[in-house]
């Protein structure tokens, strides 16, 4: 769970912010709009990354808690079992 | 199963680029560090071309940020908030509470605005040259249209990445990199204009509190006991001790004046300085030790906050001793 937390968070980052660019030069190249496509969505992708990552500790921060809940119950039920 | 997937997948980000990049022409240069913005282009207006830096464009995208904030917040108000309303109302809440504890219920209403956009403003500028992607990604202008900036510090490019490069770009020893965003916090002509609005206004307000003679009377120009002492020539019994606290009123008045031209300065400098450093620091840590930017992003985090809150409560307090009579002239 945590290693794999970090992995995707750090290829969400790269990605999000390095796809954009290339389609960005890419359209600049075809249209000669340099520099404002690959401008326009760089700052595009920085900040879809930046929520898409914010989302993804978001749902991870959820998982662990629910797994903690799940692992106190699991406790007391069988401290309970025990008395 | 699922962290295997996230490895592969990160490597496959990490890699692909290796590949994709120099296909797109885009190549890595080494880091450089560069006091003065770099202009992304220039917006031709008639003869005159006005040059669109790096931060002047990113200073855009916290505003559309802000606005975007703001307007998310207040579409759907509810009484019972939640969401984004939720903490807009904190936030809001939290600095009226600050203006009406420092300058009185009444004075709050009117600085308030003020002050809150200022930290709003600071805050999201700070906060956002710490996200991924910001600084490091942008064009390389070195052609002879976009000769390279005067006065930005370069480094020269590693023989290993010369040779990468190939012959084609053999020639150029140095690159010069034009980030496409970077904080505007890291920029003198940002926070000077900050700077300059927040006194500017501290002098209006003042005005308008005390009115425009009074204010400069009792605060710049102190001549209240030099006409004392010659009222008591005109009687024939002059008081030379009123000449001498006449004349130290007098420096004392320069100096008061001093101070606030010093304001400006010292509003300008501890913002650029401490967003700036902070940035080089973790540019430096980066290539000292590859987990020790954790510490100091951390630091840089607390760093943007506090420089955001200190601005604005500096502001706060500048306005409200301004707008405050002096414990002499009350009695008058």
């Amino acid at each position: 769970m945590g290693l794999a937390l970090v992995f995707r968070l750090s290829a969400l980052t790269l990605g999000a912010t390095f796809v954009p660019l290339l389609i960005g030069i890419w359209i600049d190249r075809a249209f000669g709009t340099a520099p404002f496509g690959a401008l326009i969505l760089i700052v595009l992708g920085i900040l879809t990354g930046t929520v898409a990552t914010y989302r993804t500790v978001q749902d991870a921060y959820r998982q662990i808690a629910a797994r903690a809940d799940k692992d106190r119950q699991a406790r007391e039920d069988s401290r309970g079992g025990n008395l | 199963m699922k962290r295997w997937l996230s490895i592969i997948l990160f490597a496959a980000v990490l890699l692909v680029p290796g590949f994709v990049l120099p296909r797109f022409d885009v190549k890595a240069v080494t880091a450089s560090v560069a006091v003065k913005p770099e202009v992304l282009f220039e917006l031709e207006l008639g003869s005159f071309n006005f040059p669109i830096s790096n931060t002047l464009f990113t200073s855009w995208i916290v505003m559309l940020m802000l606005v975007l904030f703001a307007f998310a917040a207040t579409r759907k108000m509810s009484l019972v908030p939640g969401g984004w309303q939720n903490v807009l109302e904190v936030i809001i809440e939290a600095i009226y509470k600050l203006c009406e504890n420092t300058a009185g219920a009444v004075r709050a209403k009117k600085f308030f605005p003020v002050v809150a956009t200022i930290f709003l403003f600071v805050l999201v500028s700070n906060w956002l040259g710490l996200i991924p992607g910001f600084g490091p990604i942008g064009i390389i202008p070195v052609d002879a249209k976009h000769p390279a900036p005067e006065g930005i510090a370069t480094f020269p490019l590693s023989r290993d990445l010369q040779e990468f490069f190939g012959p084609k770009h053999a020639d150029h020893h140095e690159y010069v990199l034009a980030p496409f965003v970077r904080s505007p916090s890291t920029d003198l002509n940002m926070t000077i204009g900050l700077a300059l609005i927040a006194m500017v206004l501290t002098q209006i307000f003042g005005m308008q509190a005390l009115g425009v003679v009074k204010y400069w009377f009792a605060r710049f120009i102190m001549i209240g006991k030099f006409v004392e002492f010659f009222k008591t020539l005109g009687k024939g019994k002059p008081k030379f001790g009123l000449f001498v606290f006449g004349l130290l009123d007098l420096f004392v008045g320069i100096l008061e004046f001093i101070s606030e031209v010093s304001k400006i300065l010292s509003f300008t400098f501890r913002l650029f300085g401490n967003i700036f450093a902070g940035e080089v620091v973790l540019l430096v840590m980066a290539f000292l030790f590859f987990a020790a930017p954790f510490i100091f992003y951390a630091f840089e985090l607390f760093v943007g906050f506090i420089q955001a809150f200190v601005f604005a409560l500096l502001t706060l307090i500048f306005m409200t001793i301004a707008t405050t009579a002096h414990g002499a002239e009350e009695h008058h």
